[in-house]
């Protein structure tokens, strides 16, 4: 055996310039693998992180039909001791509520709607990524504190005559509104990038919100911009607005302790489905538990089949690699057929013949691969330090299923994004150098010596 | 808006029927009167609003003034906590006044369709008279009521380049004296939404007016909203400066 590996090293070396160029363009290609293979996984980072780190977590606690008519009324009732059940069973969780109202900015005298969501500052870091400073363009993070302002007073002089004055009026006193000052609480909101440019708002500016509360009166509180968010994705960076659940609630008044959505993220080590059994049961008719990927269909899918992806991609990619290898193992044969014409008179066996064949591609691959991985891996890890910056044709970035990415492309080095090219390439070139190998394989010694 | 409802509904009635003179031959007169009566003219007066949904009741107190069709305003007076609450309409824009932050917010156009106060009203209730004739093509049929009192229904359907929101509004006028007495809302296709009737029909200043109406939403019949005016004022000057945002913020 360790002559076959001696002969096919050899072997591979004795069109120096042939092989040298069939290595060159098969590292390439593992190169380009290594590094496209790199980039993708940096994606599905930024997706697993901006979809379930960020906003979604392992699992969800919601009322049945909650997550189908996003009504303001579907809520998740005794709150506070659903909580309490979870952390005591070892599950981080976190109270979210929702809900929807006009934003304007006195300053810009702009307005647009805005998706509500109040959260834990206490809980929600436990469950979500969200707190995190680099998460935002802007400013920072909620920091729970209020702060106080006096309205200003409405300037009554010169006003017009009420027509109806002279009324009896059936209300008694009817002009009391209005007229005393009282101090208003104002909280503060983190908003998404898109919203903040529509409102043409920033972190120190006062924003004024009006909402429909639960109990149908007019909800209307001021807030402070303190921050905005990055990238997140194309309907939160359109319309998120994130202030705390006690803010939420002077604007929504919601009813005691319900929530519209609990999100929970699974102990180290635990399964999603497992965990996802044991919420169900600590819920009970409280609410329906869900994964991240019953939520979230598409990108489960994604996650799912990513390898997949990568392996029909990489073959894709191989193919012309692939044609190569076997255009000049081809070559190669046609070249020495006198060489397998007479090793097959002294007894060879075809499937030896083979065999060497087989080994001379293998130690091709085995340089290609090596060369190609240590190309590729520093080209990964360098893009992976500065970035591609495709800023100036994508300022907002990329949108795919709802996610936004980046427009500064980052990408990673995975044992996948190393070890697949590398395999794959075996792979292939093992069957691009089938039919060569088969051909001097069966070939007829007495025709391949008199081969001219 | 549909507190003035009574008045803008006058306001439209001769352009509908002059429309479709060959079916009531004195209906152009009788209608010029009417508009002559209405048109122009200034209205104020004192309403109660009650909501109902599934989810809450809720009653509001509140005052309106007009001014031909193109200015209004409305401001509650009751419950106390939100009294001074206003809306104000000029032609096609609706700002609202919140006396808790006591700011005034004009009302963007994808907000049109939201609810006006809480109540089945939208915002587009509020301006949408003011475009009636422009946007849609009417059609007048003679009708019999049970109590053999003639109907005038008058179906306005949009015209082709139209932006508008209905597919399809049925308003029905008793002949008698113009006083609509139903009005059905139809989408796109041409499915019912929700049904306004008009009740308590009382003579003031020597016109019929109807003094309640009610809207129910078709898919939700055990809600409504209902308003029934307690007073109800014609004829008397308002000042234009009166619909301002000054005036919107003061009081």
């Amino acid at each position: 055996m360790k002559m076959y590996w001696l002969m096919g090293w050899r072997n591979i070396w004795r069109n120096r310039r042939r092989s040298a160029i069939t290595i060159g363009a098969m590292a390439f290609s593992v190169t380009l693998l290594v590094f496209f293979f790199g980039f993708m996984a940096s994606w599905m980072d930024q997706m697993e992180e901006n979809v379930i780190g960020m906003s979604v977590g392992d699992i969800q606690i919601h009322h049945p039909q909650y997550l189908a008519d996003q009504n303001l009324y579907q809520l998740v009732p005794d709150a506070e001791e659903l909580l309490k059940d979870l952390h005591r069973d070892g599950y981080a969780a976190a109270a979210r509520v929702y809900g929807y109202g006009l934003m304007a900015s006195d300053e810009s005298g702009k307005s647009a709607g805005a998706q509500f969501k109040g959260i834990s500052l206490q809980h929600e870091p436990t469950v979500t990524l969200l707190h995190r400073d680099r998460n935002l363009r802007d400013g920072h993070f909620l920091t729970g504190e209020t702060r106080l302002e006096l309205p200003e007073t409405v300037d009554t002089d010169g006003a017009y005559d009420d027509p109806l004055a002279g009324f009896d009026d059936p209300l008694g006193d009817n002009n009391g509104y209005g007229a005393k000052a009282e101090p208003l609480v104002v909280g503060q909101v983190v908003l998404g990038k898109k919203l903040a440019t529509t409102l043409s708002v920033g972190p120190g500016d006062t924003v004024n919100v009006v909402t429909m509360s639960a109990d149908g009166t007019m909800g209307n509180e001021l807030f402070d911009v303190v921050g905005v968010f990055k990238n997140f994705s194309e309907l939160e960076d359109r319309s998120l607005a994130l202030v705390t659940r006690a803010d939420y609630q002077r604007l929504f008044r919601l009813p005691e302790d319900q929530v519209h959505e609990i999100a929970i993220r699974r102990p180290e080590g635990s399964g999603l489905q497992e965990s996802r059994e044991v919420v169900a049961a600590v819920a009970g008719d409280r609410g329906e538990a869900r994964t991240w990927q019953d939520i979230l269909p598409a990108i489960a899918e994604m996650v799912t089949f990513q390898r997949t992806i990568m392996v029909l991609f990489g073959f894709l990619m191989y193919i012309g690699a692939g044609l190569l290898i076997m255009n000049s193992t081809l070559m190669m044969v046609f070249e020495r057929i006198h060489e397998f014409g007479v090793m097959k008179a002294i007894g060879l066996r075809p499937l030896k013949i083979l065999i060497l064949v087989l080994f001379e591609t293998f130690w091709m691959c085995l340089v290609a691969g090596i060369a190609g991985i240590a190309a590729g891996v520093p080209l990964t890890l360098w893009v992976g330090k500065v970035g591609i910056d495709l800023t100036s044709m994508a300022p907002d970035g990329f949108a795919l299923s709802g996610t936004v990415f980046d427009p500064v492309m980052y990408a990673r080095v995975t044992t996948d994004s190393v070890l697949l090219p590398f395999l794959m390439l075996f792979a292939t070139a093992f069957v691009s150098v089938l039919y060569p190998a088969i051909k001097a394989a069966v070939i007829e010694p007495v025709k391949a010596i008199y081969h001219i | 808006m549909r507190p003035f409802r009574t008045i803008v509904l006058a306001l439209i009635l001769p352009a509908v029927i002059i429309g479709a003179e060959p079916a009531i031959p004195d209906g152009r007169e009788i209608l010029r009167r009417v508009d002559d009566m209405w048109r122009g003219n200034s209205s104020a007066g004192l309403m109660t609003m009650q909501i109902k949904t599934a989810h809450w009741e809720r009653t509001l107190k509140m005052k309106g003034y007009s001014k031909g069709k193109d200015l209004s305003l409305m401001r509650i007076v009751y419950p106390k906590s939100e009294a001074g609450t206003g809306t104000l309409k000029v032609a096609e824009n609706i700002w609202n006044y919140l006396p808790k932050t006591r700011r005034v917010m004009k009302v963007p156009s994808s907000m049109m369709m939201g609810s006006w106060m809480g109540s089945h009203f939208t915002n587009d209730d509020l301006v949408k008279e003011s475009r009636l004739e422009d946007d849609y093509d009417f059609e007048l049929v003679q009708k019999k009521a049970e109590d053999d009192a003639l109907l005038y229904e008058i179906t306005l359907l949009p015209k082709p380049e139209a932006a508008v929101v209905w597919g399809k509004i049925v308003i029905t006028v008793l002949a008698e004296n113009f006083v609509p007495i139903l009005e059905e809302f139809y989408d796109e296709d041409e499915k019912l939404v929700r049904r306004m009737t008009f009740g308590n029909l009382t003579v003031l200043n020597d016109r019929t007016v109807p003094l309640s109406l009610r809207i129910v939403p078709v898919d939700k019949p055990e809600e409504y909203t209902e308003i029934i005016y307690d007073k109800l004022l014609f004829d008397i000057p308002i000042e234009d400066g009166f619909f301002s945002l000054q005036n919107l913020k003061r009081r």
